[in-house]
């Protein structure tokens, strides 16, 4: 009875707020920067000072694919970084304010809270990637050359999980804190371990980290492999940062219905 | 209709006991005053009562329903208004007050009608359509009354109602009190003794986790009839001391400012004689009155031991 007002209200907040706007307006500006610098580049080392009379530098024209998959790996950091400022204060900012209070003695289970906020993050994410990396591609296209698009949709779908990954950490975070710094650094640093460490770790947790599904996406535009073959190697990170998605979100659940108000 | 059942209610934090054996029932309609000092255990068994917080022992059942296993039964009966509320600041009145309405499952037609029904009564329709970041703290305690009254509860609690009110909100919001305890239950915890006394039918007393009474106000003046007299001085450095000491038949007395409470064991002696005796001290009446303990009187009584 309880959901669809609740899932409503956090889409109307979504635009009352402007995160409908800003986060898929950063997605573009933190992508699209890649392909117009690589265009740029060779113009920007011949005007650059410093160098000797006469030096050449020969930098080969990268394909459409490379550019591409560089926007992805440069986005990788800070997207997750503006993911997180966007979600930390969802759940931690409502409890700290008393707004949770006032939401919680009515009928409606912390559950369906936690759902509703979930669901409009994830899709918020979902179609912020997508439509920044609709533009960036298509961009890349006009300024590089062709690309095949089912390559590029297929390795962003490869890639989003990565993103929710981020989503349900903060939100998990966000459930337990009562305040949206903290829970916005905890997910901060739990981010920066689980994408960089598990490389050091043996090929195995490699292949199932976020970073290995990164990779696989990147992969997967590059076109320097099938798609059955790309869609393989990202196979165990998929099944990975799934797990991670679902022992995440379940533990948030945990936290929020633990949680005094 | 028993609409408050609380059995050796106890809360515990990490550090302290906020709650310890907490007992009371609350029967039919009417206002409930709730009233203790600061950290006496009035917001905690407030938010055990509305489901926000559970109980670490003992049982609490509003309206019929366990707050612990029936949660949400006991929200659908139960209106709540904070001393603070908050709100989406993004939303209008008329926006929050809609979407309250649609959480408890009201259809669009009834949500409208008691929305415009609602802030007329707390006086705040002037504001509907204005963003709620912009409200006083004051309309924002009207809001949260009329935000709880949507559902039309059984049992409306409210925490320090007028605590954000200038004079004339306070007298509105207890006008308003008065209105709907004619068809609900309202408990209440404040401050103000003069507010409960004009408003409550039943009152509890609370003091470091621990219920000191639970009475109807009725029983309560009937249980504390004791004559007071209540004098003033024209002349405040007139000490007074040595002269009432003297005097068998004073049990007790308290100097307030200039203003003395004498509780005599005996009335008509008391009567008689202290008028004389205060004349002979050297000191003008500016006021002589014979009264009855007031609610704020009983309730230092009570918490004093």
């Amino acid at each position: 009875m309880t959901s669809y007002p609740m899932i409503r209200k956090e889409f109307q907040e979504l635009m009352k707020t402007y995160k409908i706007l800003i986060v898929p307006i950063v997605f573009i500006a933190l992508m699209i920067t890649q392909p117009i610098t690589m265009k740029m580049l060779p113009e920007i080392l011949a005007n650059s000072t410093g160098l000797p009379k006469g030096t050449v530098i020969n930098i080969p024209t990268p394909s459409a694919p490379e550019v591409l998959s560089t926007a992805i790996s440069k986005f990788s950091s800070l997207g997750t970084f503006v993911l997180i400022l966007v979600v930390m204060g969802t759940i931690a900012g409502e409890k700290a304010s008393g707004v949770a209070s006032m939401v919680f003695v009515k009928p409606v289970s912390r559950a369906k809270y936690y759902l509703a906020k979930a669901i409009t993050y994830y899709t918020l994410t979902i179609g912020s990637m997508l439509i920044g990396m609709g533009i960036t591609a298509y961009y890349t296209e006009l300024l590089f050359g062709k690309l095949d698009w089912t390559h590029v949709w297929l390795g962003t779908w490869m890639y989003i999980p990565n993103l929710l990954l981020v989503v349900t950490t903060t939100l998990c975070a966000s459930s337990f804190f009562n305040n949206a710094v903290g829970a916005g650094g905890a997910s901060l640093v739990f981010n920066i371990v689980v994408f960089t460490v598990p490389q050091f770790l043996g090929k195995f947790l490699d292949m199932v980290s976020p970073g290995g599904l990164t990779n696989a996406a990147i992969m997967m535009i590059q076109e320097n492999s099938t798609l059955a073959e790309a869609a393989i190697t990202g196979l165990p990170g998929l099944v990975g940062v799934f797990a991670l998605n679902i022992v995440f979100f379940f533990m948030g659940w945990y936290f929020l219905e633990r949680s005094e108000i | 209709m028993r609409v408050i059942e609380c059995e050796s209610l106890t809360k515990e934090y990490k550090d302290h006991k906020a709650l310890k054996d907490v007992s009371f029932t609350i029967d039919g309609i009417g206002c409930v005053g709730f009233l203790g000092g600061n950290g006496a255990g009035k917001t905690t068994t407030i938010r055990i009562l509305t489901g926000l917080a559970a109980p670490t022992a003992g049982k609490v059942k509003v309206v019929g329903y366990d707050v612990v296993t029936e949660r949400n039964k006991v929200t659908s009966e139960v209106g709540y208004c904070p001393q603070i509320p908050a709100f989406y600041n993004y939303m209008t009145a008329t926006e929050w007050m809609q979407w309250v309405g649609k959480l408890y499952g009201l259809d669009k037609r009834t949500v409208e009608e008691r929305t415009d029904e609602l802030l007329e009564l707390c006086g705040i329709s002037e504001a509907r359509n204005r963003p709620i970041g912009g409200y006083s703290g004051g309309m924002k305690q009207r809001l949260g009354i009329a935000q709880a009254l949507i559902h039309n509860p059984k049992l409306l609690v409210l925490d320090e109602p007028v605590s954000a009110l200038d004079p004339m909100g306070r007298h509105d919001v207890l006008l308003l009190i008065e209105k709907l305890k004619r068809h609900m239950t309202v408990f209440m915890s404040t401050h103000i003794l003069d507010d409960i006394e004009r408003i409550a039918d039943h009152i509890i007393i609370i003091k470091d986790g621990t219920v000191l009474l639970s009475s109807s106000l009725e029983e309560l003046r009937a249980s504390h009839v004791e004559p007071i007299i209540e004098f003033k001085l024209d002349q405040e450095d007139i000490d007074l001391t040595d002269v009432l000491d003297g005097l068998a038949w004073i049990r007790e007395w308290t100097r307030e400012g200039g203003t003395y409470k004498v509780f005599a064991s005996d009335l008509q002696t008391a009567k008689a004689n202290l008028p004389h005796i205060l004349l002979e001290s050297g000191g003008s009446l500016a006021y002589y009155r014979l009264s009855t303990l007031s609610l704020q009187d009983i309730f230092l009584k009570v918490v004093n031991g």
